[in-house]
């Protein structure tokens, strides 16, 4: 189990300039879904992005913290235009 | 979605009890059925009875698409149970291969479906103009 918070300061910490928000989606602390906006992500294909992002919690998914991940990735550009 | 492998249990570990298999021969398995098709779901369960949500969902939006696509059930075959996520990289079912290459697991194929990428996609694979 993790804190929503937990994932999303590790988060931020190892994709500098990211946005980041974390919903527990079952109340049980281990199934979540995970927004990420970065600059990081500019020109990145969707697999790519999303192995920054798992690398970036692979611990926590082998010892078992995080049973399952939903998994959104966006530019800041791509945000922008979701939000309008 | 994105599905630990061991769905259920802590760490990503195969289903007891677990069989003792070769890598090399493993990989040489997976490559062959990669060039066999031009799109490749490796899931849990059967496309007629998928044994995860989120294998389900991969599934059901591929069906989307009305193209052909091959379906191996991990969860019967130790090999790929053992050995697919060394050969991908990638550290949970389903994964969706199209033109032999890892396109991603159930997010990632959701979303392309969601954003017109996917259809593309797979037109270019069978070798249509999009």
């Amino acid at each position: 189990m993790m804190a929503p918070d937990e994932i999303r300061s590790t988060l931020e910490q190892a994709l500098p300039g990211s946005q980041v928000e974390v919903t527990d989606l079952t109340g049980g602390l281990d199934h979540f879904q995970v927004v990420v906006v970065s600059p990081l992500f500019e020109g990145k294909a969707l697999i790519e992005r999303h192995r920054m992002v798992q690398s970036k919690l692979r611990a926590e998914v082998e010892d078992g913290r995080i049973h399952a991940l939903s998994l959104r990735t966006y530019t800041p550009e791509q945000w922008r235009k979701l939000l309008r | 979605m994105m599905p630990i492998h061991g769905h259920g249990g802590a760490a990503p570990r195969p289903p007891e009890p677990q069989a003792e298999t070769d890598q090399a021969a493993a990989f040489e398995k997976i490559k062959a059925q990669l060039a066999r098709d031009k799109v490749v779901v490796y899931m849990k369960g059967t496309k007629d009875l998928p044994r995860c949500g989120f294998s389900r969902q991969a599934v059901e939006v591929l069906k989307l698409h009305g193209r052909p696509f091959a379906a191996y059930d991990v969860l019967s075959d130790p090999e790929l149970w053992n050995h697919l996520d060394e050969l991908s990289g990638w550290p949970t079912f389903p994964q969706v291969f199209v033109d032999g290459q890892l396109v991603g697991g159930c997010d990632i194929v959701t979303e392309m479906h969601e954003t017109g990428e996917l259809g593309p996609l797979l037109a270019k694979a069978f070798g249509e103009k999009t």
